[in-house]
């Protein structure tokens, strides 16, 4: 009879049957002499735990919590349903009047279609500054992951990107200087650099002049001004027209609507830094100083007034600073960022608030 | 006998003079430190590292920062210097720029000659405060530079400091083993088995030995090794300030308690007080004036040489790094530190030469360079002190034309220059084989007309080596 192989056994040989305690054990069975001059390489079971460095750099709080509310899309959804009823009320309109009357129904025909055109003239600017603000979200993606990795020849298209971002305007003939002037042997982290620390900078002084200037502004325009209703509305025009100042510094050419849009972003983004902890230290040193006007231990009316000023002032000179984080190309490095601290001092100067010898140092530095 | 006297009382005088001037140049020195005002950097780098050049350039660039290009740099790109002076370093030659930006102009140019003695310069750098601090404290500040050149043999006997006769002894006849140490000593290796510690030996025969190891040295040097000990028996005329020695082979076997009793006059006693007398004499004084007082230190690394020799000698300039970094007494520099003890706080490994490659090669040395630090650098070091590597070049040579350089050698022809992939890492085997015919060429100094006068010197990332190195020193 034939054996038959079983798949899943293979019968032992006799020679290859364990050693059985009736037996001598020979210690050669459980080890055999390598050659000694054979390296032995470490077993692949062999294995090092990985170490997980502890870093800074990783960030658990979200900056922004996901939208779940469906308003947003309600209200495209009904906005979307009311131009199309009003769209079919205005055409049914125009074939009444046609019926009615031709030159009138010609009219009202022709309004509409210059209604038209300027709805979407204003469409698609909005759309391009839109694409714009994009362009420049690409730009600062783009130079975060170039400044964290040491590559080279990738920046032209970055190079190109930027150009086309300034292309016909006051920024264009600058940026190709310092273009031109870039050495040959930058790696792309340099190119970077390079762009903000001598192109980007020029903007940077110029926007921050602005921030000051508008900031001090408001400070003063409060402190003076009594009725609060006013105050509101001049504070969110001065706000309104500085962000656009320094939109247009940065290359960006936004319709109305895009302003807004804008405007109400940077005001998010800083009442979110408003909210974390170096604001809070900015706040309460706000409040330490202004409570110590030189000459005067009790909070007067034109005390009053001040603080509001320089709070509303260092509210302002936040708006504006946060304007240019949102509107540069290249992220600030940390120590080229601009300073809130820097411009309230200067405000405090301006608005004749010193500190007294009493007062206590605060570390109110807020980028 | 009136004359003795006037001679002894002038004597007197002079070294009273000697001594105040030391006690105001300390002082003067130390209340620098104290404000934070002065600065010692120290430029490291084996033979041939281009040292001299780097200095060269350096100084030229802040001296001319309006005319240099510097982008990186900013305190010259905004044009706050307004002033720069060479000044001597006291007991110390001054070091000759004057003559290297000469030797750089001449027709054709040349390469400042390699550094024989060691001379140094204060670079005083006159520059404008930031605006908000000039009303209270003037307009103009300055930052001392205090810079040292020194031939780079002298670096190779820094590691001997830590090591005494007997080890030293044992170390080198392990390297005796390599296999190209072993060629190169051929026939000598067998005259230096045969000599036995307690062997007593004549002057001649001494002498003879001495010639031969000195020979063998040289051999390596030409032969591209890097850790040759001791690095100034390889400079002529050194025979005049200490006496050679070598090392004795076989010392493992015996007890160094049953040496260290052995005859005076046996050759172990003979060569171990010799080697005393060079630590004594020539490497503490070196170290104590040079590498003490360093606060920020370059190291030039000339790793392109490295790859265009063999495995073993790019193994032999690793080991030699790695000793001559474990010398080095690191730390951050407090307040007080700056006063009484100052210790290196930046090392900045700099890749140099690397317009001998082309710019899309870069990156890849820089890797490379990386991969060097990691090995000869102990974690104690890289992980207490700012570690940083650069890739720069103090005088370009090359122009990149994407495929290939252009540029001229040393006897004047001009011609297109292309090399192997430069690999990211330590070279593997196959690695090496590619670069078992090459060579980095030697090139000659770009001709610059009105270098003399300011014209700017063609560089790589000198900006961003001087941010490195001082751009932190012109906050106020």
């Amino acid at each position: 009879m034939t054996k038959k192989q079983e798949p899943y056994f293979t019968p032992m040989e006799d020679k290859e049957s364990p050693v059985t305690h009736n037996e001598p054990i020979k210690s050669e069975a459980f080890f055999t002499h390598l050659d000694s001059e054979k390296v032995i390489s470490i077993p692949d079971t062999i294995n090092a735990e990985t170490i997980l460095k502890q870093s800074d750099t990783y960030q658990f709080h979200q900056e922004s919590i996901p939208n779940r509310n469906t308003v947003r899309r309600l209200f495209f959804t009904f906005t979307g349903l009311l131009t199309v009823i009003l769209g079919w009320q205005a055409y049914s309109f125009m074939l009444q009047l046609f019926n009615t009357n031709v030159i009138l129904g010609s009219i009202f025909g022709v309004l509409l279609v210059i209604l038209l055109d300027l709805v979407v003239r204003e469409g698609y600017q909005f759309r391009q500054g839109q694409l714009q603000f994009q362009k420049i979200e690409d730009l600062r993606d783009k130079a975060e992951t170039f400044t964290k990795e040491h590559s080279q020849g990738k920046s032209s298209e970055f190079i190109t990107l930027l150009s086309s971002l300034y292309e016909g305007k006051p920024q264009q003939s600058y940026l190709m200087k310092v273009i031109d002037a870039q050495a040959d042997y930058l790696n792309d982290a340099e190119v970077i650099t390079d762009l903000s620390k001598n192109f980007l900078s020029q903007l940077d002084k110029e926007a921050l002049e602005i921030v000051k200037k508008e900031s001090l502004s408001c400070a003063a325009m409060i402190a003076v001004s009594q009725v609060p209703i006013i105050d509101s509305l001049i504070v969110v025009w001065k706000n309104m027209r500085m962000v656009n100042k320094i939109n247009s510094i940065y290359g960006l050419s936004l319709t109305r609507l895009g302003q807004w849009q804008l405007f109400v972003r940077i005001v998010k983004a800083t009442l979110l830094a408003a909210g974390s902890q170096k604001g809070m230290n900015l706040a309460v040193a706000n409040i330490a100083t202004l409570t110590q006007i030189p000459g005067t231990k009790i909070i007067t009316t034109v005390s009053m007034s001040l603080v509001q000023g320089l709070g509303v002032g260092t509210y302002v000179a936040k708006i504006g600073v946060e304007a240019m984080k949102q509107n540069r190309p290249v992220p600030f490095e940390e120590s080229e960022s601009p300073k809130i601290n820097l411009i309230t001092e200067g405000l405090k100067t301006s608005l004749g608030i010193s500190k007294t010898e009493e007062e206590q140092p605060i570390d109110n530095t807020v980028r | 006998m009136s004359y003795k006297f006037n001679k002894k009382l002038q004597n007197l005088v002079d070294s009273i003079d000697d001594g105040m001037n030391s006690i105001v140049n300390s002082t003067a020195r130390v209340s620098s430190r104290v404000i934070d005002k002065h600065i010692c950097i120290g430029v490291t780098g084996f033979s041939g590292s281009g040292k001299s050049t780097f200095i060269t350039s350096l100084i030229h660039q802040l001296r001319f920062s309006n005319e240099a290009s510097l982008s990186g740099f900013l305190p010259a790109r905004d044009q706050k210097i307004v002033e720069v002076n060479l000044l001597p370093l006291p007991h110390l030659e001054l070091f000759d720029y004057q003559k290297n930006i000469e030797s750089l102009s001449s027709s054709p140019p040349k390469w400042p000659n390699s550094t024989s003695e060691l001379s140094g310069c204060v670079v005083e750098i006159i520059y404008k405060r930031n605006s908000y601090l000039k009303s209270i404290l003037g307009e103009h500040t300055k930052l001392k530079v205090e810079i040292r050149d020194y031939p780079g043999e002298w670096i190779l006997d820094i590691p001997l400091l830590e090591q005494d006769y007997f080890s030293w002894s044992i170390e080198n006849s392990n390297l005796f083993q390599q296999p190209e140490r072993m060629k190169i000593l051929g026939s000598f290796y067998m005259k230096l088995q045969s000599i036995s510690p307690f062997d007593v030996l004549s002057e001649t025969e001494i002498d003879g030995i001495c010639d031969n190891y000195i020979q063998f040295l040289k051999n390596c040097k030409n032969n591209g090794m890097t850790l040759i000990q001791p690095g100034r028996m390889l400079l002529s005329g050194s025979s005049d300030l200490f006496s050679y020695f070598f090392p004795v082979l076989g010392l493992k076997q015996y007890d160094k308690s049953a040496l260290d009793k052995a005859d005076e006059n046996c050759i172990y006693k003979v060569m171990n007080s010799r080697f005393s007398a060079y630590q004594d004499d020539i490497v503490k004084p070196f170290y104590h004036d040079f590498f003490k007082s360093v606060d920020r230190q370059i190291i030039l690394i000339d790793t392109l040489k490295a790859l265009g020799g063999s495995k073993d000698n790019f193994e032999d300039m690793m080991i030699a790094f790695s000793r001559i970094i474990d010398s080095y007494k690191v730390g951050l520099n407090g307040f007080l530190d700056r006063v009484t003890s100052p210790k290196v706080e930046r090392i900045i490994f700099l890749s140099s030469k690397p317009d001998g490659i082309l710019i899309s090669q870069h990156e890849n040395l820089r890797h490379l360079t990386d991969d060097i630090i990691k090995r000869v650098c102990k974690q104690s070091i890289r992980n207490s002190i700012n570690i940083e590597t650069e890739i720069a070049c103090a005088v370009r040579t090359t122009e990149d034309m994407n495929t290939h350089l252009t540029a001229t050698l040393m006897d004047g022809k001009r011609g297109k220059v292309v090399h192997p992939i430069i690999p990211e890492n330590i070279p593997t085997q196959t690695d090496w084989d590619s670069f078992k015919n090459w060579q980095p060429l030697e090139f000659q100094p770009p001709v610059i007309p009105g270098l003399k006068f300011g014209a700017k010197l063609p560089c790589i990332r000198i900006d961003k080596v001087l941010k490195d190195l001082i751009g932190d020193k012109f906050n106020d």
